[in-house]
């Protein structure tokens, strides 16, 4: 609406002033013309200004309330979901069909943001620690039980106000289909005699809850964190690929799906109390193999801690119908696409939720702590080693530098672009003006940061303040227009929620 | 199969489809031309909408979007110097060399013309050759060098010395090794900021380096009192008639000689798009390398070197080539392995995902799957053929962009700039991110040190070191790193790249005075 009546404002004088097929360059003098070097002033031309005028503010009323926040009930406007891992994985697959869900349901949009890196830490951080307003759906996975284990974050469980899970993946152990173990215990008799010939297992990265279902189930069996290798690959995929006959791979059932089905890879036993259900149900559990292990990866959707009570209830009731398959989008409920996705559908809600958050924080911290797993984590091969290669060929790279500057080789002049002397004060703005803009965006929002910025910056330059105005207007309405509408994506709210 | 290939084209040759792919074709030349905004987000920011397409309509998006958008890339980085993709950086010089010339026209009409042969011909790989080529055994080792040589190839094509490449390489590795390391579980370099875990997303690095450091130089010159366009607009006959001036003209500043030029280095084109098809296959591999290395073979057997990094038609013409056919071929991992090739396939493989297409060894053979398979190398064909028409008309609107002051563009450009390193996050970290490599940029092209392999640097770091500590992990000595034989092939490249000219010299030198033996 408000790109309309822009352009019914704006349209009117430039038909007045100007033939629509002007040349660009007439375009650019008209632009930066000083004041009083005008034409021969006529009446009409007086008319301009004053519609310019005008214009401008009127311009800026609009702006003004372009995205004014309705108070009325829950959610009043678009809900974010976070979600700490990339598009396309498995989390995110959930999430995004989430959403869509939970848009049909509340009536307002979902937005999924990918909040990814350090394992998880940043989204974990972005979901939890943002404005309790309920406006922030955060999804949580069973890293967050592991960032204060292993010292990344002091993020727990307790910062969430679990509302509920949706998924429970346990973890399983692949072998290569030529590889020589069958069963569990081959795998355990040969990791229990060969000390020298670690079987090397991959999955994830290093530290990871694979990484950890394994370590902790040796640790059980009284075997140490360091009678395997852990090899770290981005992801399941990457590492069921790369797989060697005496190699494994502890993923969770639907990310080997196919290499299974294929025949390439076997399963020796899933960490699970029941089998799973089909296509999985040929595959034994642990315990029915006589090892007492279990270890779910495990997805939901929380609350900041302090979400009013309101937004909680409504919250809870819109994810409970969805996940009990309520809802339909195109034909298809949430439960169907778990269930043809390959993902475990296990609902718990509040207080079941949460204390199934704390004992799997115990379960966790227990194998975390024993047999220095952190420090195994991270390998024989130190962290360091390619940063100091690194420091090493920028050492030698500057050397080489040097070497040209005192050499007998000459050296190319820089031609100077301009003749004149360079400007500092512009050259300070650019800094300031981006400083400016990350510090303020989010209190007082796109629209008024965007256009503030955008005055100034043209102004400072020696573009008229009118134009300045209006451009920079102008380019932030539509910009808000076609980003957080069109394209949905998510941009600084400030104090009008824009 | 035949069937297969019916039903695809019945499905995918509708209005409704073909609809899409202008769409979507317009849309992805849209974000990706605007600096600032990348191809990588072009892709990302489409996704939500694939959900309420049919399976067939999404895939020729998703594809006709990357196309277009990759192309689209080389839009700023012709005429403002800011890359879209870390791809477009390996010609961008180049490429603004002509328009300050005055010939961005020229330029941008090389680059649509090559793009879209090199991206028909990744799709006759793709569809030709996709099951044998996925058998290709690529293990760690060979991973490992094939980096090491696509960065150093990026490292050492700039016309300044090999030390400030070496540098430049360094820099951006270091830059990469920021955040947790999948490899060691331990988070390196962060300073005490939770939101550095990740390390440093390379789309506001890249933002920051070349657009902010490009208007900060650009700033620190301006002349409030003149009007100062970008460049020197090609010249208009004013007199011509409206047929002339509003058709001929546009068409021949654009394509004029183009395709002459495709014809006389037909050879070259063809050895471009092999080798970027080549690279582009392997998984983590993809467009980026592939641009940089066809460039440095490129320069290798040129006829004129020296002109590489100032204009040169020819480095500009191989490597778009190169970009474009890596783009097609980046699929076969995907579609095969479910390994994504490149930044921009991880997204795009993620949607398909969600569409139900099961990646794996079968999906060229399996009955259920073959119409989908052939659609998005249809898919591919339509985008790279609409890609002309609406690559040409964006190419016009760039070049009236070159006509626009520079005082108002510059602030735009921050605007963008600024809001594309939000966007991708909805993070104000990332905005002090891409400032800090904004004035690193400035500081470094004041001491002449070129940025390409930077950027390189800090998109493929992690690759590099994951694939040196894997190999380190899996082999029992150190000269397993060398005795395959696609590793020997490799790692000799790479030692002849760097020390190739010292070796013909002590060569030379030996040769006249033989009693220094």
């Amino acid at each position: 609406m408000v790109m309309r009546n822009c352009i019914l404002i704006f349209g009117r004088p430039l038909m007045l002033s100007t033939r629509f097929a002007v040349p660009a360059t007439a375009v650019g003098k008209f632009l930066t013309e000083r004041r009083g070097i005008y034409p021969v002033p006529n009446s009409k031309f007086v008319q301009r200004r004053m519609f310019r005028q005008e214009a401008t503010w009127i311009a800026l009323f609009l702006a003004f309330f372009a995205g004014c926040a309705d108070e009325n009930a829950y959610p009043n406007r678009p809900i974010t979901l976070v979600c700490p891992w990339g598009i396309g994985g498995g989390t995110d697959q959930i999430a995004r069909q989430m959403a869509i869900h939970l848009e049909q349901e509340l009536g307002q949009p979902v937005n999924v943001i990918n909040r990814t890196g350090g394992q998880g830490v940043n989204g974990h951080i972005r979901g939890l620690k943002a404005d309790a307003d309920g406006y922030t759906l955060a999804m949580i996975t069973v890293e967050l039980n592991m960032f204060h284990w292993n010292r990344l974050a002091d993020l727990t469980y307790r910062d969430a106000l679990p509302l509920i899970s949706v998924n429970e993946d346990p973890a399983a152990i692949f072998v290569h289909a030529d590889s020589p173990w069958h069963t569990l215990d081959e795998l355990v008799q040969h990791i229990r005699s060969s000390p020298d010939n670690k079987v090397r297992f991959s999955g994830t990265s290093a530290g990871g809850i694979w990484h950890l279902a394994v370590v902790g189930w040796l640790q059980q069996l009284g075997l140490p964190a360091d009678s395997i290798t852990w090899v770290a690959s981005q992801g399941a995929g990457p590492a069921l690929q790369d797989m060697l006959p005496n190699s494994a791979v502890c993923c969770s059932l639907p990310e080997a799906r196919i290499p299974l089905r294929e025949g390439l890879v076997r399963c020796l036993g899933v960490m699970a109390d029941q089998r799973q259900p089909a296509p999985f149900d040929q595959v034994l559990t642990f315990k029915e193999q006589g090892y007492d292990w279990t270890l779910y990866g495990w997805r939901g959707f929380a609350f900041p801690q302090g979400t009013p009570e309101a937004a909680v209830q409504r919250m809870t009731e819109a994810l409970r119908k969805v996940a009990e398959g309520q809802t339909q989008v195109a034909g298809e409920t949430f439960p169907d696409f778990m269930r043809t996705a390959g993902f475990n559908l296990t609902v718990r809600q509040g207080d079941d939720f949460g204390q199934f958050l704390a004992a799997q924080d115990e379960q966790l911290g227990q194998a975390i702590e024993q047999g220095e797993f952190s420090e195994v984590a991270r390998g024989a091969i130190s962290p360091m080693l390619f940063p100091y290669i690194l420091f090493g060929l920028l050492g030698c790279s500057l050397l080489g530098m040097l070497w040209k500057t005192f050499s007998e080789e000459e050296l190319e002049p820089r031609p100077l672009d301009q003749q004149s002397s360079p400007n500092l004060f512009y050259f300070m703005l650019v800094p300031g003006a981006v400083a400016a803009y990350a510090l303020l965006a989010p209190t007082a929002g796109f629209l008024i940061v965007t256009a503030a910025v955008l005055l100034t910056l043209l102004y400072c330059y020696g573009t008229r303040l009118w134009l300045s105005a209006v451009i920079g207007v102008l380019a932030a309405a539509v910009l808000y227009q076609t980003f957080a509408h069109g394209m949905r994506v998510s941009l600084p709210r400030g104090w009008y929620g824009w | 199969m035949n069937e297969a290939i019916q039903t695809a084209l019945a499905e995918t040759l509708t209005w409704k489809v073909i609809g899409v792919v202008f769409v979507t074709a317009a849309y992805g030349i849209f974000v990706g031309a605007i600096p600032g905004l990348t191809a990588t987000m072009a892709v990302a920011l489409l996704v939500p909408f694939t959900f309420f397409l049919d399976d067939v309509s999404a895939i020729a998006a998703i594809v006709s979007t990357v196309t277009c958008s990759i192309f689209a890339g080389d839009i700023p980085g012709t005429l403002l110097r800011i890359p879209g993709t870390p791809a477009s950086a390996a010609y961008a010089l180049d490429a603004y060399a002509m328009t300050q010339r005055g010939q961005s026209g020229r330029a941008l009409g090389i680059s649509l013309v090559f793009s879209v042969f090199g991206g028909l011909f990744g799709v006759s790989v793709l569809l030709l050759a996709a099951p044998q080529l996925a058998k290709l055994d690529f293990k760690t080792y060979e991973y490992f060098w094939l980096c090491v040589l696509g960065l150093s190839c990026a490292a050492l094509v700039s016309r300044e010395s090999r030390s400030k490449g070496l540098f430049a390489l360094s820099l951006g590795l270091l830059i990469s090794t920021i955040g947790l390391s999948p490899d060691h579980g331990v988070s390196r370099f962060d300073f005490g900021f939770s939101e550095l875990y990740g390390g440093v997303k390379f789309i506001p690095a890249m933002i920051g380096l070349f657009g902010i450091s490009e208007v900060l130089r650009n700033v620190l010159w301006l002349n409030r009192r003149e009007v100062q366009a970008l460049a020197v607009p090609p010249e208009q006959q004013a007199q011509a008639g409206a047929v002339r001036r509003w058709l001929v003209e546009p068409i021949s500043d654009v394509f004029g000689g183009v395709f002459g030029l495709l014809a006389k280095r037909i050879v070259h084109a063809m050895r471009s798009s092999a080798l970027g098809s080549f690279i582009g296959m392997l998984p983590g591999a993809g467009a980026d390398l592939a641009a940089w290395i066809s460039y440095a073979v490129s320069k290798r057997f040129a006829r004129r070197p020296e002109e590489y990094g100032s204009g040169s038609t020819e480095g500009l013409a191989d490597a778009t080539t190169a970009n474009n056919a890596a783009l097609a071929s980046a699929w076969i991992p995907s579609l095969v392995f479910g390994i994504p090739g490149d930044s921009v396939t991880a997204i795009a493989l993620g949607v398909l995902l969600m569409k139900n297409i099961e990646p794996g060894p079968r999906i060229f053979t399996d009955p259920a799957q073959q119409p989908l398979v052939f659609a998005i190398v249809i898919g591919f064909l339509l985008a790279n053929l609409v890609l002309l028409p609406i690559g040409f008309l964006a190419i016009r609107a760039g070049t009236l962009l070159v006509r626009v002051p520079r005082r108002v563009l510059m602030p735009l450009i921050v605007l963008f700039c600024v809001l594309g390193a939000y966007s991708i996050d909805g993070s104000t970290f990332d905005i002090w991110v891409m400032l800090a490599m904004g004035l690193l940029g400035f500081v470094l092209e004041g001491f002449g040190i070129p940025l390409g392999p930077v950027v390189l640097g800090i998109i493929l770091g992690g690759e590099l070191e994951h694939r040196f500590i894997q190999s380190l992990r899996t082999s029992q000595h150190w000269w397993d790193f060398f005795t395959r034989p696609m590793s020997m092939v490799l790692a000799a490249s790479v030692v002849l790249l760097w020390f190739g000219p010292l070796l013909v010299r002590v060569v030379r030198r030996l040769r006249k005075n033989p009693k220094t033996i």
